[in-house]
């Protein structure tokens, strides 16, 4: 039977990111080199946190003296909804305009992580009009497939193939409720 | 809110859950085939995707997580009760039942090579057995559906399968032999040998017919006990919702002064012949609310425009009244309200000779159109 809470819900704002072979590897804890030393970075970074900062006080909206935006991220597994603690940071002086998602090995649902081959993974964050926020993987080749919405889909297919260094992975934002967006290629 | 059909596809699900092999039957024009339809779209993608987004929507748990149609109403309840919920590899398969209609293209047989350059035979798996290896392989659910099943052999087509579709009869979950799963002998698509087969658990049967169907033979009890039933009627809701006409109740005017006076007449006029086809002939001979529904758009407001709308429609009436009182020309009088209907009536049935034999000559227009459909239309109601 389903989780009577998993009702489809209208879509306020979606934060979205490329996941690339080093986002894996915090995945799996495993984004440090050095075998003896611990598993390595697991943050999921956002830059420019101009841009993302206020999309995320807005996601998790209990936010600390330090600036950490507090939250749950909530995901389905066997037809059940689970939830999980969810941390924003703001900058740190040694890179002072990226936020970071912390602790992705723990609060996001890797196990729905679109293996190798299948396509570039996606990231989404989806905020619901209810305010539950909700990771979602995809790849660039089901967007493209159809089924999706076309507003969402045109939107993070065309953040994928815009211009940008080759050394930067695609992330972006749409916000229905402000009528934001943001997309870091040209 | 949950329409007919909706509510239809739930209770379908039920019994395809609970009894594994479901036979819709009703009278042409009642929906059989967009049943069939959506049960085997809900069936493929655990939901219902009945209502386009128009802003992105959220579902959560879903492959595509913000789809361009959305489930519809009553997705719980379809959770309820959808067969094999827990397997994700789904699929349909579809044949539909004809004269020609052969055991080795339902279940395996013998068939000719076509390759150019090589001769001999190859054995053809069919659509059950297709079906039937997708449902045992893992995660796997398959849904069978036979359109028309009694416009072919059946009891022929489906040949020494016909005990083991029995829920009962067939193989565990695992695929395991239970004490009363029942064999019978096939030829093996992979060696050509004949071994022994047995159906799997999540292999779900759903078969339509018309039983009104005059061209073919009724099916044998031995055939149809072994179907959990589900009947579809001629619905009148359907209809006055898809006019808007919220009740078909109402006065009928002399002369039609909106569209909607054409449409309530016009639902009136058609309840008022099934009314007298159930009496004279039986209730599988009605004609369904589906004859309104053909072309898919909605019904035009013009007042012009509906009546050449509903004329066309009645077309399909008239010709269905001819064909089931084919040859009775009391009948058919009876059922257009002639006998004992208003004197004005566009049909006139009079007495006359042939051949110094008494005969019945049912006179009136060649054609219902635009012009003579409002009239027509309040004399059927009477």
């Amino acid at each position: 039977m389903i989780d009577p809470n998993l009702k489809p819900a209208n879509v306020m704002r979606i934060v979205f990111k490329e996941i690339v072979a080093g986002d894996r590897r915090k995945f799996e804890a495993e984004s440090n080199d050095d075998p003896t030393a611990g598993g390595g970075a697991r943050d999921l970074r956002f830059r420019p946190f101009d841009k993302f900062g206020p999309v995320f006080s807005r996601m998790f909206p209990d936010v600390s003296d330090k600036g950490i935006c507090r939250g749950r991220l909530h995901w389905v597994q066997n037809g059940k909804e689970h939830s999980g603690d969810a941390f924003f940071h703001p900058p740190t002086s040694a890179r002072p305009n990226e936020g970071r998602l912390a602790n992705v090995d723990r609060y996001l649902p890797v196990n729905k992580l679109p293996s190798e081959g299948t396509g570039t993974a996606i990231l989404m964050l989806v905020q619901n009009d209810d305010g539950r926020v909700w990771p979602e993987f995809t790849t660039d080749r089901s967007l493209e497939k159809g089924g999706w919405h076309a507003q969402v889909r045109d939107m993070i297919v065309g953040c994928l193939r815009a211009r940008r260094r080759a050394n930067v992975s695609m992330v972006g934002f749409v916000d229905f409720e402000t009528k934001e967006s943001f997309c870091n290629g040209q | 809110m949950a329409n007919e059909t909706t509510t239809d596809v739930i209770k379908v699900m039920r019994l395809l859950r609970d009894r594994r092999n479901v036979l819709i039957s009703g009278a042409p024009g009642t929906g059989k085939s967009r049943l069939l339809a959506n049960v085997a779209k809900a069936f493929e993608t655990s939901s219902f995707v009945d209502q386009a987004a128009a802003g992105p929507v959220h579902v959560p748990g879903a492959a595509v997580a913000i789809p361009e149609q959305v489930p519809g109403d009553m997705q719980a309840e379809l959770q309820d009760v959808l067969p094999a919920p827990a397997r994700t590899n789904r699929q349909v398969f579809r044949t539909t039942f004809h004269q020609n209609s052969k055991y080795r293209e339902f279940v395996s047989g013998l068939v000719p090579v076509t390759t150019p350059g090589e001769t001999g035979f190859r054995v053809m798996p069919g659509t059950l057995y297709r079906a039937s290896e997708h449902a045992k392989a893992e995660e796997g659910a398959s849904l069978l559906v036979i359109d028309e099943i009694n416009r072919g052999p059946a009891v022929q087509v489906f040949g020494g399968s016909i005990v083991a579709i029995e829920p009962d009869k067939r193989l565990a979950d695992d695929n395991g032999v239970r004490p009363l799963t029942q064999f019978f002998e096939i030829v093996d698509p992979d060696t050509g040998n004949v071994v022994e087969y047995a159906l799997p658990e999540h292999l779900y049967i759903l078969a339509a017919m018309n039983q009104a169907d005059t061209s073919v033979e009724p099916l044998d009890v031995a055939f149809l006990r072994r179907w959990a039933n589900f009947r579809l009627q001629p619905a009148e809701s359907v209809l006055t919702e898809f006019f808007g006409l919220g009740s078909p109740a109402g006065e009928i005017p002399e002369q039609a002064n909106a569209a909607s006076d054409v449409y309530r007449a016009a639902v009136r006029a058609w309840q008022a012949i099934n009314d007298r086809v159930r009496l004279g002939r039986g209730a599988e001979f009605q004609i369904g609310h589906g004859i309104f529904l053909i072309g898919g758009g909605a019904p035009p407001q013009d007042l012009d425009d509906a009546k050449q709308f509903v004329a066309e429609a009645w077309s399909y009436v008239q010709a269905h009244v001819d064909e089931v009182f084919f040859g009775d020309i009391r009948g058919i009088a009876a059922v257009l309200n002639v006998i004992g209907g208003p004197n004005n009536h566009l049909y006139l049935l009079e007495e006359t000779t042939f051949a110094d034999e008494p005969r019945l000559d049912l006179t009136g227009p060649n054609e219902v159109t635009a012009d003579n459909i409002y009239p027509l239309l309040r004399a059927v109601i009477g």
